[in-house]
């Protein structure tokens, strides 16, 4: 309980604290002026705060849905894979094993404007006259980092939807093949609902992963260019350890805190109601 | 079965794991107190009881693996010529230092000497962090130091740090692919428009290079080196009077930055560090780079100094409309933190490191800058002498060094200045609503 306190609920109370303030690193206690809720509402009043909340739940979501049901393809592509074959589902889950930083170095080569596979790849088919400038616009940044983070989320899901097709009842298998259950029924009608209480453990997991991913972005293009790419993680620190402004981004984190819980609340209703 | 509360808590007082967790406990309250109470003794300069001085020295040079070693070894150095001072090197990468300084100064474990650079020297100073040295260093170490270069290290007119290595930032160009691009490698561009005619005739011949290495990141780095830029079209985004990015100077200046991006002349919101291995191959024609490419370049194509030279020349920027030439200065400095309870032997280290042959050495063949006295030692001098990149920096780049208005105002002006040039130079809204959005931003940003 003690640790607890100490781990959580001091940087939780802290952070409250100095939401209250106009609280700077450089100044310190001494320079702090007590602002009530106006770091709050300055919140309101900011683009940035809302491009990069649209941002956020834009990469979250995607990389969700996309890392979800790529996962999902590759676990029932390689469910009867038998003898040495097994040994491709291993080499599927390495982009999981990878550190994300090396997978944002790698993305990075790829989407060189020049000499980057990608760019390669489309002009040689014919498909783009000149490289495209994927990290490097407005465009195309927000893109880039999401495909990034889908090959680095997918095997998890991969992971755990292999788990859990183990888990289906033979005898429920079986009882479908008996009366001769089309493979795209025994699919979405009698794997599937045996997914779903995992799947919905995996989504919050990566949900909040997503949302606070934070060195691919940063690597890839510092959430930008302008703030393209920017997410809420990448805005505050930003705010923290570039602009030294404690006490609005303190503001920002605590909102965020509860956006957070609410989500995580949210999906775990949603998983008893699976359950059930 | 149910058990009687009062017995609950004889089985609580007397069970196994109810007491390894109490024992567990003390001893993670004990081995807390022991790393306080070592955490206590980190910050700050201390006398031993054998007589020694213990110094802590935060650098970005004993974090980079390319100057790493020499840097380790020129404080060793120090240490054997001056037994009675240890110095503790605590090794913090040049993104991280501030960050990292600013916390020990609120924490109360600021190190005794810290090496700094550009707006990280207004930004301690404005912590209260950092001794004034005017009368520390005196008239004589004063007046050793070219009066420009001493500039930079004053906030306020204070002398809070003291120029280590000399770096202004210059126009490099490569001979070779200018020759192959129809250009006459020995006259680079002198003015906007020479450059912008020379940038085509690359694009156009060489497809496989980058005409123009530029740093377009959004970051204070970023904002120094494209404040020569704005400068040489007569732009002063931020300026005494307030912020001032409406002004028809700036709409030039972020408009030759859409022509950068736009002609494919530069790659947008790039690292100076993503150009210099590129450079180092002969896939950069021209950079807007400090003296530090030099070894870099070397070490990564293990150039001689000869192939170097017949490859590479350095220039001033070209000139804008004004007809003025600007560079601008990313020196190392030393400074000593206030709460160093050392200051006589931080001195001391400071003043070796800024003024030993050694020390000079190791700033002009290691970190490849330029030293910051106005008359090094023969030696030292030599060393500049038969470099014709560094005497180039010393005589024509250095003396167009104009320091931006560094200060906390300018760590928070560097977002909406830089947000509004890569927007500029990857969408299309017309400049006077790129400028009246970087305007309101920078308003909301200076209050």
């Amino acid at each position: 309980m003690v640790i607890l306190v100490v781990v959580i609920g001091y940087p939780i109370v802290r952070a409250v604290m100095l939401s209250v303030f106009d609280y700077s690193l450089i100044t310190g206690d001494a320079g702090a002026t007590y602002v009530g809720t106006g770091n709050f509402s300055k919140i309101g009043h900011d683009p940035v705060f809302w491009q990069s909340l649209k941002n956020t739940a834009i990469f979250a979501v995607v990389s969700l849905v996309g890392g979800g049901l790529g996962g999902l393809a590759l676990a029932f592509a390689t469910e009867n894979l038998q003898g040495p074959w097994r040994f491709l589902r291993a080499v599927l889950l390495t982009p999981w094993a990878v550190p994300v930083i090396v997978t944002a170095f790698l993305f990075q080569f790829l989407f060189l404007d020049r000499g980057g596979l990608v760019n390669d790849l489309l002009m040689k088919s014919g498909l783009a006259h000149s490289p495209v400038p994927w990290l490097g616009s407005t465009q195309w940044s927000l893109f880039a980092t999401t495909v990034a983070n889908i090959w680095q989320t997918a095997p998890f899901f991969l992971l755990v939807f292999t788990a859990a097709l183990r888990s289906v009842p033979n005898e429920v298998i079986e009882a479908a093949r008996i009366d001769r259950t089309g493979a795209w029924v025994m699919l979405w009608k009698v794997k599937l609902p045996f997914l779903a209480g995992p799947g919905v453990i995996a989504a919050v997991i990566m949900t909040i992963q997503n949302i606070n991913q934070f060195p691919l972005i940063w690597a890839m293009t510092q959430g930008g260019p302008g703030y393209s790419s920017t997410t809420l993680t990448i805005y505050l620190y930003r705010l923290v350890f570039v602009s030294y402004n404690l006490g609005y981004a303190s503001a920002i984190g605590v909102i965020w805190l509860v956006v957070l819980m609410f989500i995580s609340g949210w999906f775990l209703r949603r998983r008893r109601g699976v359950s059930r | 079965m149910t058990i009687r509360p009062s017995a609950r808590m004889t089985i609580l007082r007397t069970s196994r794991p109810l007491r390894r967790w109490r024992i567990g406990m003390t001893a993670m309250a004990a081995a807390l107190a022991v790393a306080s109470l070592s955490l206590a003794g980190c910050g700050g300069g201390s006398g031993a009881s054998d007589g020694t001085t213990k110094l802590t020295f935060a650098s970005w040079d004993a974090a980079e693996p390319a100057t790493r070693q020499s840097t380790l070894d020129l404080v060793k150095q120090f240490e054997t010529e001056h037994p009675n001072i240890k110095v503790s090197i605590s090794p913090i990468p040049f993104s991280d230092i501030e960050q990292k300084v600013l916390l020990q100064v609120q924490s109360g474990s600021a190190p005794d000497v810290v090496q700094t650079a550009s707006n990280y020297t207004a930004d301690f100073n404005a912590a209260g962090a950092l001794e004034p040295l005017d009368t520390r260093a005196g008239q004589d170490y004063l007046a050793e130091i070219p009066q420009n270069v001493a500039d930079v290290s004053r906030v306020d007119g204070k002398l809070v740090a003291v120029p280590w290595a000399v770096q202004p930032v210059g126009f490099w160009y490569n001979k070779k692919l200018m020759a192959q691009a129809g250009l006459d490698p020995q006259s680079p561009p002198k003015t906007i428009d020479e450059l912008l005619t020379d940038l085509k005739a690359i694009k156009a011949k060489l497809p496989g290079v980058i005409p123009l290495g530029v740093d377009s990141t959004n970051r204070v780095f970023g904002l120094d080196v494209n404040w020569s830029w704005m400068r040489t079209f007569g732009a002063e985004p931020i300026a005494s009077s307030g912020a001032q990015a409406t002004t028809p100077e700036m709409a030039n200046y972020l408009n030759f930055m859409r022509t950068l991006a736009t002609e494919h002349y530069t790659e947008v919101n790039q690292k100076i560090g993503y150009f210099r291995p590129l450079a180092a191959q002969n896939k950069v024609a021209f950079s807007w780079d400090q003296p530090i490419l030099e070894p870099t370049m070397k070490s990564a194509s293990k150039m001689d100094d000869k192939t170097f030279q017949d490859t590479w020349g350095v220039t001033t920027l070209p000139a804008g409309p004004g007809g003025q030439k600007f560079s601008v200065p990313q020196d190392h400095q030393l400074a000593i933190m206030k709460s160093s309870k050392a200051k006589d032997a931080a001195w001391t280290f400071i003043q070796w490191m800024t003024r030993n042959e050694k020390a000079l050495n190791h700033v002009v063949a290691d970190k490849g800058a330029l030293p910051p006295v106005s008359k090094p030692s023969d030696a030292v001098n030599a060393l500049v002498e038969k470099d014709s990149a560094l005497k180039a920096f010393r005589d024509d780049v250095a003396p167009t060094m104009v320091r931006p208005p560094w200060g906390p105002k300018y760590a928070k002006a560097y977002d909406p200045i830089m947000v509004g040039v890569q927007q500029m130079m990857t969408g299309n809204q017309p400049v006077t609503a790129v400028a009246d959005e970087m305007q309101s931003k920078l308003q909301g940003a200076l209050q």
